[in-house]
C-alpha cells in the first residue's frame, strides 16, 4: 500500500526531518541499494558493508536536520554520509584485523596508505564499467570519489606528478559529464 | 581563497564530498556564487558523479531492512515520539499470539475467525500506515507553502513576470528576485514537466551578455518556489529549454520565456 502513494524527494526530506518511521522505510526502499553499493565498493566485504549501512541509516536519522537542499542534492548528501561511515570502518582495528586474512588483491583495496605507497592501477577494481573511463582515469576517480583522496594523495598513490593528476582528474570528470549529462 | 586556488586545489573536490569544514565550505560557496560558470560546472560534476555512483548500486541482504527499521524504532522510542505504526504492529502481534494460543486450546473451528480478525487488523494497520504517509506528505506541502509565503513577504523581493516569446502561446512563469539574499525564486507558472530529458535553463542578461543562472525542472501542478542562488544584476531574465544540466549559451530558437527590462 505504501508504494502506491507517491511522495516527492522534498516531501520525503520533510517527513524524515519529522522522524517519521514510514519516511525512513521509504528512504530505505529508495536508497539502500545506492548506499550499500557505495559502502561495499569501499570496504569490499559484505559483512562490514552490512554493518556500515546500518550505521549510515542511524547517522542519517541523527543528522537529517543538517541537510540543506539549496547546497547539495539529497543523494549526494546520502552518499557523503555513507562514504564517511565506510572510511571510518576501513580505519578501524576490527576491519584491519579482518583484512589481514584477505588475499593480496583485496588488501590493496582496503588501503593502508602509509604502508602501501605504490598501488598499481591494475589492482584497483576496474572490472566494472570497463569502457566508460580508461582504467587509469577510473582508478583516479575511484581514489578521489570513494576513498576521498586529495590530489597529492593520488599523486603519491599512483606515483604520478601532481600536475598530471590535476590534468587527468579534469579529463575524467569531463568524460563522466559527457557520459551522464550528454555534454562535451 | 582565490578563484585560481579553488580551481586548482582540493577544496572544490572536498566540498563535493562534504568534507570541508563549515568556514571553508562557505568560502567555496561565496566564490561559486560569484562565478556562475564554475558553479554550473560544479553542479554538473555532482550530477555526473551521482550517475557514476548509481552504477555501483547493489541490493543489500533482505535481513538488513528489519535491522535498520528496528534501529529507527529504537531511536524514536528514545526520543519518546513513537511512530504511530510501530505500536500497532506490536499490538497486532500480541493480540494474534494470545488469540491464537487461546483458540487453539478451545477449538480448531474458531481458528477461522481468528484469521479473519487478523486480516482485518492487518488491513487497518496498512490503512494507518498509508494515512501516516499522506499526513507526512501534506505536512511537507504545508511547509513548502509557508516557506513560499515567507520568501514572498520580504521587503526587498522584486516580482519579475516572464511571458512567452511566441505570442500565440499562453506560457508564463514568475520570478521573485531577492537582491540582498542573492536569490532568484522561481514560480514555474504553467510550464509543463519535461518528459524528453531536457531542462529549463534560466538566463540573466548582464551587460548585454546572457549568463546562466542555473537549470530547473517543472513539477506537475507545483506551487512551490525553486530557489537559485546567484550573483545577479540582471537587466532582464529569460528561460530556454536545454539539454540536461544546461548549455553554455542559450539556444536562440529554444528561448521560450522572456521578461521586460528590469
Amino acid at each position: 500500500m505504501k508504494d502506491k502513494i507517491e511522495i516527492s524527494e522534498e516531501q520525503l526530506v520533510f517527513a524524515l526531518k519529522s522522524k517519521s518511521t514510514v519516511a525512513f522505510e521509504i528512504l530505505y526502499d529508495r536508497y539502500s541499494a545506492l548506499i550499500y553499493g557505495i559502502i561495499n565498493k569501499i570496504v569490499n566485504n559484505a559483512e562490514f558493508a552490512e554493518d556500515a549501512t546500518q550505521e549510515t541509516f542511524i547517522k542519517i536519522y541523527n543528522n537529517i536536520d543538517k541537510f540543506d537542499a539549496t547546497k547539495a542534492r539529497f543523494a549526494t548528501w546520502l552518499i557523503n554520509v555513507a562514504r564517511n561511515t565506510a572510511l571510518d570502518v576501513i580505519k578501524s582495528k576490527n576491519y584491519n584485523q579482518s583484512a589481514k586474512n584477505q588475499n593480496v588483491e583485496d588488501i590493496v583495496n582496503t588501503v593502508d596508505r602509509q604502508k602501501q605507497t605504490q598501488v598499481a592501477v591494475d589492482t584497483i577494481d576496474v572490472k566494472k564499467h570497463v569502457g566508460l573511463l580508461e582504467p587509469e582515469l577510473q582508478a583516479l576517480v575511484e581514489l578521489f570519489y570513494f576513498k576521498a583522496y586529495t590530489q597529492q594523495d593520488i599523486a603519491d598513490e599512483l606515483n604520478m606528478p601532481l600536475g598530471t593528476v590535476k590534468t587527468k582528474m579534469r579529463k575524467a570528470l569531463e568524460e563522466l559529464r559527457k557520459h551522464y549529462l550528454d555534454k562535451s | 581563497m582565490t578563484l585560481e586556488e579553488l580551481k586548482n586545489g582540493d577544496q572544490l573536490n572536498l566540498y563535493l564530498l562534504g568534507l570541508l569544514p563549515e568556514k571553508e565550505a562557505l568560502e567555496v560557496e561565496a566564490l561559486l556564487i560569484e562565478n556562475p560558470e564554475l558553479l554550473l560546472e560544479t553542479k554538473e560534476n555532482e550530477e555526473a558523479l551521482l550517475g557514476y555512483a548509481n552504477e555501483f548500486s547493489q541490493t543489500p541482504p533482505t535481513s538488513l531492512k528489519a535491522k535498520v527499521m528496528g534501529d529507527i524504532a529504537a531511536l524514536n522510542n528514545e526520543q519518546k515520539t513513537v511512530a504511530p505504526s510501530a505500536p500497532i504492529v506490536k499490538k497486532q502481534m500480541n493480540w494474534y499470539s494470545i488469540a491464537a494460543s487461546v483458540l487453539l486450546c478451545v477449538s480448531v473451528g474458531l481458528g477461522y475467525l481468528v484469521v479473519q480478525k487478523n486480516a482485518k487488523i492487518e488491513d487497518l494497520s496498512a490503512k494507518i500506515v498509508a494515512n501516516d504517509l499522506q499526513l507526512a506528505s501534506r505536512n511537507a506541502e504545508f511547509s513548502s507553502y509557508r516557506e513560499t509565503l515567507n520568501n514572498l513577504y520580504q521587503n526587498d523581493v522584486q516580482q519579475v513576470k516572464l511571458k512567452s516569446t511566441d505570442t500565440t502561446k499562453n506560457v508564463f512563469a514568475t520570478f521573485y528576485y531577492n537582491k540582498s539574499k542573492r536569490q532568484l525564486l522561481i514560480h514555474q507558472g504553467n510550464l509543463e514537466p519535461r518528459t524528453d530529458g531536457m531542462q529549463y535553463q534560466v538566463w540573466a542578461l548582464i551587460d548585454g551578455k546572457p549568463i546562466s543562472a542555473g537549470v530547473f525542472d517543472a513539477a506537475p501542478n507545483s506551487d512551490s518556489l525553486k530557489v537559485i542562488s546567484t550573483d545577479l544584476n540582471a537587466q532582464l531574465f529569460a528561460v530556454s529549454i536545454e539539454k540536461q544540466g544546461g548549455a553554455e549559451t542559450p539556444t536562440p530558437e529554444r528561448i521560450i520565456l522572456i521578461s521586460k527590462p528590469i
